[in-house]
C-alpha cells in the first residue's frame, strides 16, 4: 500500500518527521518498506502565460513557436511538439533550462537550450509525463490558473511529497485507506484524530418519481449492506492536476474523473466504490445475488467468464453488470458520454470475494479489500464522500437521498479486558492511563463492568481483526512499543520433546561422512518421472504433488540418488572431473504411510564417487566400486562399530552396473546397494566417467550401534606370516581370508590381503593372492614352530577348498 | 715356526685399523671385514692353523687371536658408527627440498553451509536447555493451518501457497508442510506442558525466485509453561543472537502478523555486513537491519486446538529461516546456489 504524506498531513493538520513517522509505523506493525522521495525534480518549474503562438516557419514537423509570460516582464518564445497549445491567456507548465524531466521511456534527463528546426528553445513546454506527474503524453499541462511565473510547487505544494511503501499484513484493512493510517499515526504521535464530517454535495436536486432506483439484495449474508447514490449532470473528462498526480503516485492510473473519483475514495476510506452508467442498467435496478450456474460475464480486462453459482455479482434486471467487490463488467461502466451515474458502495463478506477471486485468478484493489473486510460502518460515508467529490470535480448533482440497504446491520463487537492479563502476557506492567489512551486513540469505546480491574470495550468495526482479549493486548503492547518489554530468559523446564526423529543421527552422519571426504549435497526433494526414468529409478512407488511449480517438479523423490547424479552430470558439464558428494534427507513413498493418507518418509543416505582418486604428482585411475565399498565400510563402521556385509544374491537395480554391485546388509538387515552406475544410466546423463553411487536406508544404520569394548594392548610381540596363493580368479578372495582366519588357530589376530598379482606367467584365469596372517598372545611369546603349524593347517584347508596353490 | 705365527697374527693386528680407517662405505666395511674374518679372512686363518700351535703356547696364543678378533669388531663399530655420520652429515647437508611441490592433502569433506548453520543454532537453543523436535515433512493441512488458527478463505493464506499431495485420503489434505510449526501442534498433542523444543527442518512453499526457493529450512521454537511471557521471548531471542552472532549485534522487535501468534513480532538484526553504517549496503538496503525471524506469544486458539488451557500456560514461538542466515554468513548471493549441488560452490565454503 502507497501512502502520500502530503495526504496524511492533510488529514491530522500535523507535520511530522518523515524518518520517524517511518520508524514507528513499522515498530507498530506498519512495515515501511521504503519511503520515496517524490516531485524533488519540480524547483525550477513555473507556471507560464501564454501571450501567443505561431506555427514554426521551417519544420517539417508539425511544430509551435509559443510566446509565453514567465514573470519577467520579457516574453520568450519556446518551441512546442503538442497539439494543445492554449489560445493566449491560458496557463502551461514550463521548464527553464536545467530543469530535470524525463523521457517518454521515464528515463530523467536534463533540459538545454537545443536548436530545434533551427530556432532556440530556452526551455519547453512541459505535458504530465515528462514533469514525472503521470502517464499522460498526449500534451502539455495546460492549468486552469496560476501566476505567470509562479513556482509550480507554490502553485500546487502537495506536489512535493513523501511516498511510504507499507506492507500491510491481512489482519490489517484500516491501514488499506488513509484514514485508517492516519488513525494510527494519531495514535501512535499521541495526536487528536477525528473522521472528516459528513461530505455535502455542491448541487443536488430532489428525486422525481422517474429517478427512483430499486436496489435489491437477494443473498444478505453475502452482501450485508449495498449503499448507492444517484448522481446526474456528470460531465466525464480527465481530473485535476492534483488529483491525477495523487492517483498516479499511490500507483493507480488516473482515468476519468468519475472513476479516479472512486479511487480517490477507495484510497482514502479503504472502501472500494464502483460507478455505473445508469443508463445501461435494464429497468433502473440492481441486484445483488448468486450467479446461476453457467452465466456468463465479460469483465473489464475483456475476458468472458462463466460464473458458478458461489459467485455473487451484480446484475441488472436481466444480466450481471459486475463481479461483486472484484471487478466490472464491460459495457456498464463510465463512458465518455455518460452523464448519470450510479455510485455503489458495499460490504461484501470476505470469504465470498476471496473464493470468487481465486477461483477466476483475479486479484484487484477492490477484491484486495474487500476479501480483508472493509469498515462496515463507513460503507455509507464513503459514498458521501464519492458523491459530494462527483459534484465538485464532474459538474454533478446528487439527486435525492442515497439508498442504503442494510439487512443485516452490524454492532460494534464487545471484548473483555482484564488489566492483569496485559503484564501476565508482555511480561512488563502498562500504566492503566497509558493503556487507556491507547485504547481510546484506536477507537475503542471503554465501558464499566462489575468486576473491578475488568472493562468492556466496543471494538471499532474497521478492526475485525480484534475479537478477543488477546487481540487487544496486543493492540496494547505493539502502541505502547516492543522495545519497552525487558528481556530475561524463562526457566529450565527440562521437558524432553515428545515427537523425535533422527537428527542426531542425521547430523552424525554427515559429520562421519565429511571426516571421509565427501561433501555434502543438498537436493530438491522433487523431480520429474523422467528425471526417474533416466536414472533407472523408474520402479519405485511414486508420490505426486498435485499442484507443481511446473510438471518436472511433480514427483517427491522416491530416492536420493536420481538427484546426485545429476549433480555429477551438471559437474561434468561444466569441466569438474572429480565428484566426491554424500546427501543424507528424506525419501517418499505413497506406501507404508505411517499416518493415513500421509507418506512413507524414510531418511536416506546416499554417495557418489566419479573422477581419479587422490594421487601425488601421477596420472591417478579413476574410482570403482572398491572405493564405494571401502566408503560404506568405513562409514559403517564409523556409524555402528561393526561391519557390514555384502553381496550379490539378489539382482541388481536398473541403474546398477550388472557385474559392479554389492547388496549391503547389516546384522540381516537391508541397507541398500553400492554399485557402479550402468553403462546405460552413464549414457542418458551423460555422465562421462565411471560413477560409483550408494544409496542406503538410515533406519538400520542408526538402530546398530556397538560401543566399543576397550582392547589392551598385549605386552607380547606379534607374529607375522605371507602366503601367497595362486587360485582361480572366480574363486572369491574374501571366503579364502575368511577360511584362513576361522583355521588359523585362536591366536591368529587378522588376515590381510594385501598384494593380487595377475601375470602372463601365470596359468590362464588364476591370479596371485598374498595374504599376511598376523598372530599374537597376550600370555607369552609365540614360537616359530607353532605359528607355522597354524599356518599350513589353514593354507591346507584353502587350498584343499579352492583349488588354490601355495607359491 | 710358532713365532713366525705369532708375527703374522701381530701383522694382521696392526692392520686392522688403518684398514677399517679407509673404508667408504658399506661395500667396503663388508669387504675390509671379510678380508679379517670372512671365510678366506686372514684372521680365520689363524684360527684354522690352532692345530699348528704347540700346546703350551695355544692357550696364550688363542688367547691373543680372540683379542685381536676383538679389535676387528671394535674397529668395524667404529667405522660403521663413522659411516652412518657421515651420510647422516650428507643427508643434513644435501639441497633442501622444492617446498613448492604440493602437499599431499587427504580429501576435506565439508557439511552444507545449511547444515553448518544449522548445527550452530541448534548450539545454542541445546545449551539453554531445549530439546530437538521434528515431525514429518507431509503433514495434514490441520495441522499445517486449521489448527493454528489459519481461517478458512483468509487472506492469511496468501502468505503460504502450499503443494498439495495426491493421495487416497483427500478429506484429510494432505500436503508438504509450508512451515516447522507443524510440529508445534505435534509436539503440544503428543504430551502436556511443560514444553521446550526447537524444531528444525525442511519445508515447501510454491515460490521460485532469487529470495525465494520453493523448498526451504526453517527452526522452530516453542515453550509453554506456566508464566511464560514476551519478556522470555525477548530475553532469549536476544540471548540467541549474541551468542551466534556476538553481544554487539544489536536486535530489534517490532509488531507483525501471523494468525498461530498473538501478539505477533519479527525481530530485525543489526546488518551484518555493515553494522548500519554504509547506506549503499545491499544486504540491509542502508537501513541497517536485517529481518532475521518471526516470533511471537502463542495464540490461545492454538492451545484450545491442542488441549492446553490458555487461561493456565502461556507461551511463545518463534520460526528461523536458516537459508536466509546461510546467505548472510557465506554472503550468498542467490538462494538457489544453496540446493544446485555445484561441486564448485560446496569446495568454496
Amino acid at each position: 500500500m502507497r501512502i502520500s504524506y502530503q495526504w496524511i498531513k492533510e488529514i491530522l493538520g500535523a507535520d511530522l518527521d518523515i524518518e520517524t513517522l517511518g520508524e514507528r509505523l513499522t515498530a507498530a506493525g506498519l512495515e515501511v518498506e521504503g519511503i520515496e522521495r517524490a516531485g524533488t525534480n519540480l524547483a525550477p518549474i513555473k507556471v507560464a502565460k501564454v501571450l501567443g503562438s505561431r506555427p514554426h516557419p521551417s519544420s517539417k514537423h508539425p511544430l509551435t513557436l509559443v510566446s509565453i509570460d514567465i514573470g519577467t516582464g520579457e516574453p520568450i518564445e519556446v518551441v512546442c511538439g503538442a497539439p494543445n497549445v492554449p489560445p493566449p491567456g491560458g496557463r502551461v507548465i514550463y521548464a527553464p533550462v536545467g530543469a530535470q524531466l524525463f523521457d517518454r521511456k521515464g528515463q530523467p534527463f536534463t533540459v538545454e537550450a537545443r536548436t530545434i528546426a533551427g530556432t532556440i528553445s530556452p526551455g519547453m513546454l512541459c505535458a504530465e509525463d515528462e514533469l514525472g506527474l503521470g502517464p499522460d503524453h498526449s500534451g502539455i499541462v495546460v492549468l486552469p490558473d496560476g501566476e505567470p511565473g509562479q513556482l509550480l510547487l507554490s502553485y500546487l505544494p502537495t506536489l512535493q511529497d513523501w511516498i511510504l511503501q507499507l506492507n500491510v499484513t491481512p489482519n490489517r484493512p484500516d491501514a488499506l485507506g488513509h484514514l485508517g493510517v492516519a488513525r494510527e499515526v494519531a495514535a501512535l504521535f499521541g495526536l487528536p484524530f477525528r473522521l472528516p464530517r459528513p461530505s455535502t454535495p455542491v448541487r443536488s436536486v430532489p428525486a422525481r418519481p422517474e429517478d427512483s432506483f430499486t436496489v435489491r439484495i437477494e443473498d444478505p449474508e453475502r452482501c450485508p449492506r449495498y449503499c448507492a447514490a444517484l448522481v446526474y449532470n456528470v460531465k466525464v473528462g480527465p481530473s485535476p492536476l492534483w488529483l491525477r498526480v495523487r492517483l498516479h503516485r499511490l500507483g493507480v492510473r488516473p482515468i476519468n474523473n468519475v472513476v479516479d473519483v472512486t479511487n480517490l475514495v477507495m484510497l482514502e476510506y479503504g472502501q472500494p466504490l464502483h460507478a455505473f452508467d445508469v443508463n445501461t442498467l435494464a429497468e433502473r435496478t440492481v441486484v445483488v445475488r448468486r450467479a446461476r450456474q453457467g452465466e456468463t460475464l465479460q469483465t473489464l480486462d475483456g475476458v468472458t467468464r462463466t460464473l458458478v453459482q458461489d459467485d455473487l455479482v451484480i446484475a441488472d434486471a436481466r444480466h450481471p453488470v459486475a463481479l461483486a467487490g472484484v471487478m466490472g463488467a464491460e459495457g456498464s461502466g463510465i463512458q465518455s458520454t455518460t452523464n448519470k451515474v450510479l455510485l455503489e458502495s458495499a460490504f461484501f463478506e470476505p470469504r465470498g470475494i476471496r473464493r470468487t477471486a481465486r477461483r477466476h485468478g483475479l486479484h484487484t484493489e477492490a477484491s484486495h479489500r474487500f476479501e480483508r473486510e472493509v469498515d462496515f460502518s463507513a460503507v455509507p460515508h464513503a459514498l458521501a464522500r464519492a458523491v459530494a467529490r462527483l459534484t465538485e470535480l464532474a459538474e454533478g448533482v446528487a439527486v435525492g437521498e442515497p439508498i442504503d440497504q442494510c439487512p443485516r446491520p452490524r454492532a460494534p463487537r464487545s471484548v473483555s479486558l482484564r488489566y492483569a492479563r496485559i503484564e501476565q502476557v508482555l511480561g512488563t506492567e502498562v500504566p492503566v492511563t497509558l493503556v487507556q489512551e491507547i485504547l481510546t486513540a484506536l477507537g475503542f469505546e471503554r465501558r464499566s463492568t462489575a468486576h473491578p480491574g475488568e472493562e468492556m470495550l466496543l471494538v471499532p468495526l474497521h478492526r475485525p481483526d480484534v475479537t478477543r482479549e488477546i487481540d487487544v493486548i496486543e493492540e496494547i503492547g505493539r502502541v505502547f512499543g516492543y522495545d519497552k518489554i525487558p528481556g530475561r530468559l524463562p526457566p529450565v523446564s527440562g521437558a524432553r520433546a515428545g515427537v523425535k526423529r533422527d537428527f542426531a543421527f542425521r547430523r552424525r552422519v554427515r559429520q562421519v561422512c565429511a571426516s571421509l571426504g565427501l561433501d555434502e549435497a543438498i537436493s530438491y526433494a522433487y523431480l520429474s518421472v523422467r528425471d526417474l526414468e533416466l536414472a533407472g529409478f523408474d520402479e519405485l512407488p511414486r508420490a505426486r504433488i498435485l499442484n507443481p511449480l511446473s510438471e518436472d517438479r511433480a514427483i517427491l523423490r522416491p530416492a536420493l540418488l536420481p538427484r546426485l547424479l545429476g549433480a555429477v552430470a551438471h559437474a561434468r558439464r561444466h569441466g569438474e572431473p572429480k565428484v566426491r558428494l554424500f546427501e543424507v534427507g528424506t525419501v517418499f513413498s505413497p506406501e507404508g504411510a505411517q499416518e493415513p493418507g500421509l507418506l512413507n518418509e524414510r531418511t536416506h543416505l546416499a554417495a557418489v564417487l566419479s573422477g581419479p582418486r587422490d594421487s601425488y604428482l601421477t596420472r591417478p585411475d579413476d574410482v570403482d566400486f572398491y572405493d564405494g565399498k571401502g566408503f560404506v565400510e568405513a562409514l559403517v563402521e564409523a556409524l555402528c562399530n561393526t561391519a557390514p556385509q555384502f553381496h550379490a544374491d539378489a539382482p541388481p537395480p536398473r541403474w546398477a552396473h550388472p557385474r559392479k554391485y554389492a547388496h549391503v546388509t547389516l546384522e540381516g538387515m537391508a541397507l541398500g546397494t553400492v554399485a557402479e552406475i550402468h553403462p546405460d544410466v552413464r549414457e542418458a546423463m551423460d555422465l562421462q566417467r565411471a560413477v560409483v553411487a550408494i544409496e542406503l536406508e538410515a533406519a538400520p544404520l542408526a538402530a546398530v550401534y556397538k560401543t566399543p569394548v576397550a582392547r589392551v594392548p598385549s605386552r607380547f610381540p606379534t607374529v607375522r606370516r605371507d602366503v601367497a596363493l595362486l587360485v582361480d580368479r572366480s574363486r572369491p578372495a574374501g571366503a579364502i581370508a575368511a577360511m584362513l582366519r576361522e583355521h588359523a588357530g585362536a591366536y591368529c589376530e587378522k588376515v590381510e590381503l594385501f598384494d593380487r598379482y595377475q601375470g602372463p606367467e601365470l596359468p590362464a584365469g588364476t591370479h596371485s593372492l598374498a595374504f599376511a596372517l598376523w598372530f599374537r598372545s597376550t600370555e607369552r611369546t609365540l614360537t616359530d614352530e607353532e605359528v607355522d603349524t597354524w599356518v599350513r593347517t589353514a593354507v591346507a584347508r584353502v587350498t584343499e577348498a579352492f583349488g588354490a596353490r601355495q607359491r | 715356526m710358532f713365532d713366525s705365527l705369532l708375527s703374522a697374527l701381530e701383522a694382521i693386528d696392526r692392520d686392522i685399523d688403518a684398514s677399517f680407517a679407509a673404508v667408504r662405505d658399506d661395500h667396503e666395511l663388508r669387504n675390509v671385514y671379510a678380508r679379517f674374518l670372512g671365510r678366506e679372512g686372514s684372521l680365520t686363518a689363524m684360527l684354522k692353523r690352532m692345530p699348528e700351535v704347540p700346546a703350551a703356547e695355544r692357550k696364550s696364543f688363542g688367547q691373543r687371536v680372540n683379542a685381536v678378533k676383538q679389535h676387528v669388531e671394535k674397529a668395524r663399530e667404529a667405522a660403521e658408527a663413522r659411516l652412518q655420520a657421515e651420510a647422516r652429515q650428507r643427508e643434513l647437508n644435501a639441497p633442501p627440498l622444492d617446498i613448492t611441490l604440493p602437499g599431499r592433502r587427504p580429501r576435506l569433506g565439508k557439511i552444507h553451509p545449511l547444515m553448518r548453520v544449522m548445527h550452530d543454532v541448534i548450539d545454542v537453543f541445546t545449551a539453554m536447555g531445549y530439546d530437538v523436535a521434528e515431525g514429518p515433512e507431509a503433514d495434514y493441512a490441520e495441522n499445517n493451518f486449521d489448527r493454528l488458527g489459519f481461517p478458512p478463505d483468509h487472506p492469511a493464506m496468501d502468505m503460504q501457497d502450499t503443494f498439495v499431495l495426491e493421495t487416497t485420503e483427500p478429506a484429510r489434505r494432505p500436503l508438504l508442510r509450508s512451515h516447522t510449526s507443524t510440529v508445534q501442534i505435534r509436539e503440544m498433542l503428543s504430551h502436556s506442558p511443560p514444553v521446550m523444543i526447537v524444531a528444525p527442518g525442511v519445508v515447501y512453499r510454491r515460490d521460485d525466485d532469487v529470495t525465494h526457493s520453493p523448498m526451504f529450512f526453517q527452526l522452530e521454537g516453542l515453550v509453554v509453561d506456566r508464566g511464560i511471557t514476551m519478556a522470555h521471548l525477548k530475553g532469549t531471542l536476544d540471548t540467541f543472537v549474541h551468542r551466534l552472532f556476538g553481544p554487539s549485534v544489536p536486535t530489534k522487535f517490532r509488531a507483525s502478523y501471523f494468525p498461530f501468534t498473538e501478539p505477533s513480532a519479527e525481530m530485525d538484526i543489526g546488518c551484518l555486513i555493515c553494522s548500519g553504517k554504509d547506506p549503499t549496503c545491499r544486504v540491509c538496503k542502508g537501513t541497517g537491519w536485517i529481518e532475521v525471524l518471526g516470533c511471537g506469544m502463542v495464540d490461545p486458539v492454538v492451545f484450545q486446538n491442542v488441549g492446553y488451557d490458555p487461561e493456565v500456560y502461556t507461551g511463545f514461538a518463534f520460526g528461523l529461516g536458516i537459508d536466509r542466515l546461510t546467505m548472510l554468513r557465506y554472503r550468498v548471493p542467490d538462494i538457489r546456489l544453496l540446493y544446485e549441488n555445484d561441486v564448485r560452490f560446496l569446495e568454496s565454503l
